[in-house]
């Protein structure tokens, strides 16, 4: 699906990793590890298109895709509902809008989807984010420490929805601290090792 | 062909090609200059309404023009560092920016200094095109401003190449506007550009004296690129080695 | 597909406009003000302030849009929007179209709304204050984008307030003249048409360039 050859970044004026290179394939989960600042987002980025690789090239098997990123930020607006927020993000990716309401449902926000994202609590904001794993058409997933204050519950859905997109032949980068149930298997790749 | 120019853009090359000519360039550049100022200051016919006073053009109208030749050169150098990515580019951004914000400013003080006894005043509203200098310099600073307010020198440079191709684009309505804003207010303006160029004995020594700002400027921007090349690039082999000798 | 992608961003600039409408309320206020200043300012020389008329608006309005531009993108790049803009795979310049249509609009109307009751203050009169509408109304929008070029490339920066204010005002001058000149010469009686025809032309330029400036400014600020 995508390939990175001998990527390397720099911030600051410091090089986080040189000569990276590994191959995403379809069905394939990829764990990204490594300490804090070792470049664990800025090698997510580079990948999502926004970061230019310094050094290297992404090659892509076929078109371009754009992928599903869910980010630090993950991109919730303050003062629209869980919602508006996740309706608007369907629209923008090519997804139906119509499958927001029960995907918030099955991530259990049910209850607030006319609430503002701004009375929300931090891990039910990254919930309404990542409720779009449930329909997102995307072959490939970069996610950035998405298990960052989520709860017990929400992190058995969102271990279902990478299996889900394993399965059904797509691809998952995300960066993580956090171990994965066994059920999962992936391939690790360790910066600033 | 391509590749010559990869080559040539690539930091370490250019380092060593403009090392090897700067030398010629420099020289060339003073004896060009003292020659261009004695055609003009000594050699050049006394202007027939003006007098002495009028050879102050021979600094004053190349200046003016490479005033608008750095900004244009800037936007050029900075579609290619938007576009392409090209690190040289992306350094001549600024120093387009620097050199270009000191012809302007000398285009001003010098339009200044002439204004005085043609119009027995500094500055002159009916004046349009010291006007557009005027926010010339402001579209300079703003792209300096912009450039020193962000940390990241490559990030920097193409927020920078994106004010000036916006400045670019910008140049030529102030411009216009500024004259329509004048015939509106003014009625007729000072046109004192014309004038002291008509005759070949006074236009030839202005042309050369615009030719060697033309050449002062490369000469400095290639200095000030391939210093700045070097600070960019100082934790690379190739840098390593220079310093080392 | 892109039509449903502009009306979603419009939509949602609309809304969350809405929701935030205490903070479309303060350009409003500081337009009321500073014309409100220039009278007690100026000692209320009605003639003086009549003559000066046109060139105060202008100048107070597009101070009052300048003002408006600090937050255009900021809360966007705090919660991770400009993320999901530029990995969306849409073209940023069409979804940076949409968002800078709904901002004109949101920003200029009350604006362009409140110039005759203020330009009533200043003795402004009859013909020109239909002049002066047309001319905010054809002028505002091209001020709000060229801000919101100068917001997207002094995003994140700090101070970038006094920044924006240095890099925008410069563009401004255009607008300004063509704008100020189109209610002097409507005050004088003479045709106004012609510096009309300019500020729709600077609209047509401004509409075509700005999503792509402001566009590759956005992707710029995510390095």
């Amino acid at each position: 699906m995508l390939e990175a050859r001998g990527l390397g970044c720099a911030r600051g004026g410091r090089a986080l990793f040189e000569n990276l290179s590994f191959a995403v394939k379809a069905g394939q989960l990829w764990l990204v590890r490594g300490a804090n600042g070792s470049g664990k987002t800025s090698l997510l980025r580079i990948l999502a298109g926004l970061l230019p690789a310094e050094e290297g090239e992404l090659v892509w098997s076929g078109e371009r895709e754009p992928p599903l990123w869910v980010g630090h930020r993950v991109a919730v607006s303050a003062d629209l509902t869980a919602r508006e927020n996740l309706e608007f993000m369907a629209a923008l990716e090519g997804d139906d809008a119509g499958a927001a309401a029960a995907a918030l449902e099955a991530i259990g926000l049910g209850g607030f989807s006319e609430t503002r994202a701004g009375r929300l609590s931090e891990g039910q904001v990254r919930r309404i984010a990542l409720a779009r794993l449930a329909f997102s058409a995307r072959r490939l997933w970069l996610l950035d420490e998405p298990l960052t204050s989520l709860d017990e519950t929400s992190t058995r859905w969102f271990e279902a929805q990478l299996l889900r997109q394993i399965e059904r032949g797509g691809a998952v980068v995300m960066a993580t601290h956090r171990e994965l149930s066994d059920s999962l298997q992936g391939w690790t790749l360790r910066l600033g090792a | 062909m391509f590749h010559r120019y990869a080559a040539l853009s690539s930091p370490r090359h250019f380092y060593a090609v403009a090392g090897a000519w700067l030398p010629w360039l420099s020289v060339l550049t003073v004896l060009g200059f003292a020659a261009g100022l004695y055609w003009g200051l000594v050699v050049a016919p006394p202007d027939y309404q003006q007098g002495e006073a009028y050879r102050i053009i021979y600094v004053h109208v190349p200046s003016a023009w490479l005033s608008l030749m750095a900004y244009t050169v800037m936007a050029g150098a900075g579609l290619v560092a938007l576009v392409w990515h090209v690190k040289l580019a992306e350094i001549a951004v600024y120093e387009c920016a620097v050199l270009g914000a000191w012809f302007t400013a000398l285009a001003l003080a010098t339009g200044m200094l002439w204004g005085k006894p043609m119009w027995g005043t500094w500055w002159q509203w009916g004046d349009a095109r010291l006007l557009s200098e005027l926010i010339l310099l402001f579209l300079y600073i703003g792209v300096l401003g912009l450039h020193n307010a962000i940390a990241d020198p490559r990030k920097a440079a193409r927020v920078a190449s994106v004010l000036a191709l916006a400045g670019i684009v910008n140049i030529p309505i102030i411009h216009y506007s500024v004259e329509w804003w004048n015939t509106l207010h003014q009625g007729a303006t000072v046109t004192r550009f014309d004038k002291p160029a008509a005759h070949s004995s006074m236009l030839w020594p202005l042309l050369f004296m615009g030719g060697m700002f033309i050449l002062y400027f490369s000469t400095v921007l290639l200095a000030r690129i391939r210093v700045r090349v070097l600070e960019q690039e100082a934790d690379r082999q190739w840098a390593e080695e220079v310093r080392n000798g | 597909m892109m039509g449903r992608i502009f009306a979603a961003v419009f939509r949602r600039e609309v809304r969350l406009a809405w929701r935030r409408r205490g903070q479309l309320l303060q350009p409003l206020m500081f337009y009321a003000l500073v014309m409100l200043l220039f009278p007690l300012g100026a000692g209320a020389d009605l003639t003086l302030l009549g003559q000066a008329a046109p060139s105060l608006l202008w100048v107070a309005a597009l101070l009052a849009v300048l003002l408006a531009q600090g937050p255009l993108f900021s809360a966007d790049l705090e919660e991770g929007g400009i993320e999901l803009w530029v990995t969306s795979g849409v073209s940023l310049s069409w979804l940076a179209l949409a968002k800078l249509i709904a901002h004109a609009m949101i920003v200029s109307l009350p604006l362009i709304l409140i110039s005759p009751i203020l330009a009533g203050w200043l003795g402004v009169s009859g013909e020109a204050l239909g002049v002066l509408v047309i001319s905010m109304a054809l002028g505002m929008p091209v001020l709000c984008w060229v801000g919101a070029l100068g917001a997207a490339l002094t995003l994140g920066l700090p101070r970038g307030g006094i920044l924006l204010a240095l890099i925008v005002l410069p563009l401004y001058i255009p607008v300004l003249m063509f704008g100020a000149g189109a209610v002097h010469a409507a005050m004088e009686g003479r045709p106004a048409g012609g510096a009309l025809v300019l500020l729709a032309g600077l609209l047509c330029l401004g509409a075509s360039l700005a999503p792509l400036a402001t566009a590759a400014a956005l992707r710029i600020s995510q390095e």
